[in-house]
């Protein structure tokens, strides 16, 4: 009898099922297979049965897990999961959207090469590219000259990324770079609370007391904002009774803002004035102001003597330089004091500024203070169980140093033409798109003799690659995320392909794992897992021998995970500020003897026609790395009224005398270059104040996305943070007039 | 309602939402979820310019000047599935009409496009095709196929998810019981993160939504025009003394 290819596929699926389950069917069994357009479902419709395939979203930290609704076999649809603890059912505008990202007509369908950058790109077989890949990495490593390759890597925490970075710290020299700046924020919590290194911060939100966000979006897109909007409902539940507000301090009244019951304006790159005042006003009369002062003075020179710091910081004088009211700053600090424990908690979006460590910084600090150092309703230290997890399955705890950072790989290319590494190897990242300095950065790109990109899209760094091979999405890979960042229970899903894959992509791991094989790979590197699927599995085996579901910690500490100063991440952490967390017991020693640089000094004054030009990250944009997808293009400026472009949002003090109104269009000079889009005339910015968002005006990345709005990001930025000496978001001082 | 109904056991039920703005932050989960759900497409830039964006569910912003600084506030605005819709009186051929259980339907195939409805909805929740809706030919085979497809030339609007009213109900039959609250809920009140949508029967005192609806904090849009809506809000900002 003919087996028709359903059948087969069927059959396979089973089989494959079966051999690998073992003891694990609880956890792995639900894969079904289905066929692709390539394979000719259409002949498959049936009368309709539905049933959920699920998986895992990775557009943020959150991880919520989804399901796939399919109708005779054929996905239809995305759901939340009612029953996850991180997610409760809920999936957010960019998980939603996913469908779209998978049935992009423009996705890459098959690897990509180029002679030199900026040539057209011929499609190659992937063996052809493998062998391209493997030959230039593999060269490098048999002559041990492993400090010439770099990789730099945009997903968000999981077992996969775990295994790259595995892989790449295997061979002497290599560099593995996170762009995810959560690990920032980690590593400097890190050295507030003491915990071993490795783990991660954890709050609890519904719990705080008053709760002061120095540019952390979590409503938005930081930390797990999916997990975090539930808990601020919580913190909500009666708005009758006397709850605990929520604080915002930044130069724009974010949605976070909005939804908090405060929004303390103040200039970019000033947060920071405002947070020493407020420690000032706290350190009055506090306990254990003998300990935790003199950390201050690491940094702040005028906190040396009390009475220069008062007198430098009161909340007179910063309300007066920041052109508040006194009132408004001695109302925050009644609210800290009177709503206990109070938690500051910075975010990324103060952190990519310039300074923005300081800031950030600044804002762990107030915890001193405020006893938000804790369990219950505070900000804490826990394990990461996946760092334990990837440790049993052979990944290996992290190196010693982290040889140059991001920053070590471009800084050189931006003032000179030598490249400082052979091979750069970007990993879902778009780093001409989402850097400030574009044209820079570009042509920094250009001058490593050998750059190769994993991405789902031809994009603006992918243009410049010698090979770009297509990825898998989420919905076509296994992996095992990490547990939401930040929620106090921690949560490990498998993520499993709800789908056959669209096109014929590779997951990252599963390519490592082939030039392993080949050898390329150094030496130590061993992983219980031949593709990631069989990397799944062993963590699956891993997580039911010590219990079901539940992953726990019994292991001892980890080996210190130190980085060197040039990290973009970590610099300030390594040696500009440290803080000792102040037991109850009293300060602890220091853990360096590191000079700290001096505080910053004010940036250029405004010309008087001028004003800051503050980019902002968006939930419903992400940098940009979602506009391909038409409903976030329709959905990002909704609230607007605007649809498939951008804006700036202008402070209406600014807007009368430049005779601007909503909806006009305007143009933005910075000092070399212009860009153009719609001006909304909003008071959510502090008066000489533009906020624009990131993530428009992609020059690549599929029809949707290309050529739509502008990214200020275009603007010739030499802005450097202070600390890290990284690329960073403005602010730039710009002209804006009507088109 | 309907002597009809009532012989075969079915009670009257007046399904409705509430939604928190206490909670809501105006994270448009809702408006995509509702895209995804009921297949409604997304239009070019320039018919997006032209003010043609097809969304059942939109994220209003409201900005209130005080002073040099503002109060802001975002509402989902969707159909409010009036119990007087005045959107049901000026159709000249039934295609919108008030159904059981408060839900206000279009049907789609007798729609002519004159557009009264819409120019009759105080809201201004109703969508017009004004152009042949598009599809990329790979993400057509991927569209819900509970909901039909609609084309050029007829008004739409939010519709409850009333096909998974109806798919409820046809679960709920086989058991021959009515539907349970809890099993029938629209899509975005599906997956709000913040839990900020309610959605239930008002007939029911003791439903969730119904005592939600009664909440001080409780106001509905247009109260003063009399289209009694199905939808309330919860704002702080509005509390009734």
């Amino acid at each position: 009898m003919a087996i028709s290819r359903r059948q087969l596929l069927q059959f396979l699926g089973a089989a494959g099922v079966s051999i690998s389950c073992g003891d694990n069917d609880w956890l792995l069994s639900g894969l079904q297979t289905y066929g692709s357009d390539r394979l000719g479902y259409r002949d498959l419709r049936g009368p309709g049965l539905t049933s959920f395939s699920r998986s895992v979203c990775r557009d943020c930290p959150n991880h919520c897990s989804l399901a796939v609704r399919k109708v005779d076999e054929l996905p239809v649809g995305l759901r939340g999961t009612p029953w996850h603890p991180a997610s409760l059912g809920a999936l957010c505008v960019a998980g939603q959207s996913q469908m779209q990202a998978l049935f992009d007509p423009d996705r890459l369908e098959k690897p990509l090469l180029r002679e030199d950058a900026g040539a057209p790109g011929r499609t190659a077989e992937w063996g052809e590219a493998l062998e391209l890949l493997g030959t230039r990495v593999g060269g490098l490593v048999a002559s041990g000259k492993g400090e010439r390759i770099a990789v730099v890597d945009g997903r968000t925490p999981s077992l996969g990324t775990r295994l790259l970075e595995s892989w790449v710290r295997s061979i002497p020299g290599a560099a593995y770079l996170s762009l995810r700046i959560e690990t920032a924020i980690d590593q400097m919590a890190q050295e507030f609370l003491g915990g071993a290194p490795g783990g991660r911060l954890r709050f609890d939100l519904a719990h705080t007391g008053t709760l002061l966000l120095v540019g952390s979006e979590i409503l938005e897109l930081d930390g797990s904002p999916v997990t975090q909007m539930r808990s601020h409902g919580e913190r909500r539940e009666d708005p009758l009774l006397d709850h605990a507000p929520t604080l915002y301090l930044g130069p724009r009244q974010s949605p976070t803002a909005v939804q908090g019951d405060y929004w303390i304006p103040c200039q970019p790159e000033e947060e920071h004035e405002i947070l020493l005042s407020f420690a000032e006003a706290l350190s009055r009369e506090h306990p254990r102001r003998e300990a935790i002062l003199p950390q201050y003075a690491r940094w702040i020179p005028e906190a040396k003597d009390p009475v220069s710091f008062a007198r430098r910081y009161s909340l007179e004088s910063v309300a007066r330089a920041q052109g508040l009211k006194t009132e408004v700053l001695e109302a925050a600090v009644r609210a800290i004091r009177e709503f206990g424990p109070a938690v500051t908690l910075p975010g990324p979006s103060v952190l990519r500024r310039p300074r923005g460590f300081v800031a950030a910084s600044a804002a762990l600090a107030l915890n001193l203070w405020t006893d938000g150092f804790r369990e219950a309703g505070g900000l804490s230290w826990g394990s990461d169980p996946l760092s334990d997890l990837a440790k049993g399955l052979g990944l290996g705890a992290r190196a010693e140093s982290d040889p140059g950072g991001l920053l070590g790989i471009l800084q050189p290319l931006l003032d000179i033409k030598r490249s400082p590494v052979d091979v750069l190897l970007c990993v879902e990242t778009d780093l001409v798109h989402e850097l400030p300095g574009r044209d820079q950065i570009a042509r920094a790109l250009s001058h490593i003799p050998f750059l190769a990109c994993f991405s789902t899209h031809e994009n603006e760094t992918s243009r410049l690659a010698h090979v770009t091979l297509p990825t898998l999405l989420d919905l076509e890979s296994w992996d095992l995320p990490a547990p939401a960042w930040g929620v106090p229970e921690a949560s490990l899903q498998v993520q499993r392909p709800a789908v056959v894959p669209v096109v014929e992509a590779r997951s990252v791991e599963d390519v490592v794992l082939d030039l392993a094989s080949a050898g390329v790979a150094g030496p130590g590197f061993a992983p219980r897992g031949k593709n990631t699927r069989t990397l799944v599995e062993a963590a699956v085996g891993e997580i039911a021998k010590r219990g079901r579901g539940e992953l726990v910690d019994a292991r001892g500490r980890r080996a210190l995970a130190s980085v060197g100063k040039r990290s973009a991440v970590t610099s300030l952490v390594s040696g500009e500020s440290v803080w000792v967390a102040a037991s109850e017991s009293g300060p602890t020693t220091p853990r360096t003897k590191a000079t700290p640089a001096a505080a910053p000094r004010p940036g250029p004054d405004l010309a008087p026609d001028q004003l800051w030009l503050v980019p902002f990250d968006s939930a419903a944009i992400q940098s940009g790395r979602i506009l391909n997808r038409p409903m976030m293009m329709e959905i990002s400026g909704m609230h607007y009224g605007l649809a498939w472009e951008s804006w700036v949002e202008i402070h209406p003090s600014d807007a009368r005398p430049r005779r601007i109104r909503s909806g006009d269009r305007v143009k933005i000079r910075g000092q070399r270059a212009e860009i153009s889009c719609r001006a909304i005339v909003t008071r959510a910015v502090t008066p000489r104040v533009a906020a624009i968002p990131v993530g428009f005006g992609h020059e690549a990345m599929g029809r949707v996305a290309a050529g739509k709005g502008a990214s200020p990001l275009k603007l010739p930025n030499t802005v450097l943070d202070a600390q890290s000496g990284a690329p960073a978001w403005g602010p730039l001082p710009v002209f804006i007039e009507r088109a | 309602m309907s002597k009809e109904l009532s012989e075969s056991g079915l009670r009257h039920r007046r399904w409705g939402m509430v939604i928190d703005l206490d909670r809501c932050t105006g994270c448009a989960a809702c408006v995509a979820a509702c895209k995804a759900e009921n297949n409604v497409p997304e239009v070019s830039p320039e018919e997006a310019q032209m003010g043609r964006v097809m969304s059942w569910m939109r994220i209003a912003r409201k900005e209130v000047a005080e002073g040099e600084r503002a109060s802001i506030s975002m509402y989902p605005s969707l159909c409010q599935h009036c119990e007087t819709a005045p959107c049901t009186w000026v159709c000249p051929v039934h295609a919108t009409y008030k159904g059981i259980d408060g839900i206000v339907g279009q049907t789609y195939p007798r729609c002519i496009g004159c557009r009264y409805c819409m120019a009759a909805c105080p809201y201004t929740v109703k969508v017009f095709n004004w152009s042949e809706p598009r599809w990329e030919e790979a993400l057509r085979e991927h569209t819900n196929p509970d909901v039909s497809l609609r084309y050029k030339g007829v008004v739409e609007k939010c519709t409850f998810c009333s096909h998974r009213l109806l798919k409820a109900r046809d679960d709920a039959a086989v058991e021959g019981r009515d539907v349970r609250e809890e099993e029938y809920q629209p899509a975005c009140v599906e997956v709000c993160p913040a839990k900020a949508m309610l959605f239930g029967d008002l007939e029911d005192e003791d439903s969730r939504v119904a005592t939600a609806a009664r909440s001080p904090r409780g106001h509905q849009l247009l109260e003063e025009l009399g289209t009694e809506p199905a939808v309330h809000y919860l704002d702080e900002r509005e509390r009734r003394v």
